[in-house]
């Protein structure tokens, strides 16, 4: 029986083919991956650069998970080329980033603006001319950002633009849910039972018009 | 033959497994799109100082045996943070009115953190070096830099003097609104 010698060389496509897929995984493994999970930061100093005085009624708050979508052309030498063959609003090849914010959104009154006519007593009746109740700050922090999927490079302003949006729906679904009237409507009734300690008979807190 | 029916294998193989991840990402994604989750939920805070506060975030991912060239990222960020007394704390019962007298004894609850607010647009990205063999810091890495900035401020809180600036002024608004409401003397202390 003859047997048929198999020469190096006609395994060289196979190998070849071999490290190419290896490489591709590779590639594909580690541009998912965070480089580094374990990135640390030097510590530096907190600096204090402002102290403010301030009298702010919180009365009420909005808690919301918001996931904001967003995509845009892949900038990439390869993208921009394949790009150019797609229609004006749909790129061919598409970054994707999904972020999920968990934020709140904080509302009462700012009792600094209370002046000396605002409050008035007679009788034993306390009567308090509270202003307008209003947001006083929508707040999603970094622990409170989580990308839910990243595709392709996103600069740090892109994401700042995505997660501005964010904060911006979380303040429209506030106001829509009835933030404020329920910050105004607990504020009062808070107050009244607050200052009804100070030992007043009857105690009338209104909101200017 | 054979040899083809491999690399088709091969290649389904690995484009199986690399799309899995996103759909599975994807369709969990779509579940919590449906669900709005959301509350309103009342509050009784009244907060008293406002601390601005800057901090440097700044991180070196040096070469690990695999790699190649460093990378390196610096940001400049503000915090804003708000403290006060939690009224929901507050003992009614503590008050002591004296009307003849016209004084007053208030005691308050210890001041505490309200909020701390880091808000996206004041964490600047001032510096970034990426060595071209390395991928740039994905927008992922960049959160959890942030978030360990976050961490330290926060941390830090007690060694600020904000709690201690937050009680001085929570007296000094009870006092000018007391004194408003008709009272002489006024004690307002802090338990």
């Amino acid at each position: 029986m003859e047997r048929k010698r198999v020469s190096f060389a006609s395994f060289l496509p196979v190998l070849a083919l071999i490290i190419l897929i290896a490489a591709i995984a590779g590639y594909f493994y580690f541009k998912n991956k965070p480089e580094d999970e374990g990135l640390k930061i030097d510590e530096t100093a907190n600096v204090v650069t402002e102290i403010k005085k301030i009298a702010q009624f919180t009365s009420a708050c909005y808690y919301e998970d918001v996931i904001l979508k967003d995509s845009k052309a892949n900038e990439t030498l390869g993208g921009k080329v394949l790009n150019t063959f797609s229609k004006k609003d749909k790129p061919l090849l598409e970054d994707q980033i999904v972020i999920v914010a968990s934020g709140n959104v904080r509302a009462g009154f700012d009792l600094s603006k209370l002046t000396e006519q605002d409050v008035q007593v007679q009788d034993s009746v306390l009567t308090v001319r509270i202003p307008k109740a209003e947001i006083f700050e929508v707040i999603v922090n970094p622990s409170g950002f989580d990308i839910y999927i990243e595709e392709g490079s996103w600069s740090h302003e892109q994401v700042t633009n995505v997660e501005n949006k964010a904060m911006k729906r979380l303040r429209e679904d506030a106001i829509r849910d009835g933030l404020l009237e329920k910050a105004t409507d607990l504020g009062v009734a808070k107050l009244t039972d607050l200052f009804k300690t100070f030992g007043f008979r009857d105690v009338v807190v209104t909101v200017k018009g | 033959m054979m040899k083809k029916t491999i690399f088709l294998a091969i290649v389904l193989l690995f484009a199986c497994t690399s799309c899995r991840q996103n759909e599975v990402k994807i369709l969990s994604l779509q579940e919590k799109m449906n669900a709005k989750v959301s509350e309103l939920t009342e509050m009784n805070e009244l907060g008293t100082v406002e601390y601005k506060v800057t901090k440097v975030v700044k991180a070196s991912d040096d070469a690990k045996w695999y790699q190649f060239g460093d990378r390196k990222i610096l940001f400049q960020c503000t915090a804003y943070l708000k403290a006060g007394v939690n009224l929901n704390k507050f003992d009614p019962s503590k008050v002591k009115v004296n009307e003849k007298e016209k004084s007053v004894v208030v005691v308050l609850p210890r001041a505490e953190l309200l909020s701390f607010n880091m808000p996206p647009e004041s964490a600047r990205m001032v510096y970034e070096k990426v060595a071209i063999t390395r991928f740039d810091f994905s927008a992922q890495e960049r959160n959890l830099l942030l978030q360990q900035g976050e961490k330290e401020i926060r941390d830090n809180v007690p060694t600020m003097g904000i709690l201690q600036d937050a009680e001085k002024n929570a007296a000094a608004f009870f006092r000018s609104l007391l004194s408003q409401m008709g009272f002489e003397s006024i004690t307002i202390k802090f338990a």
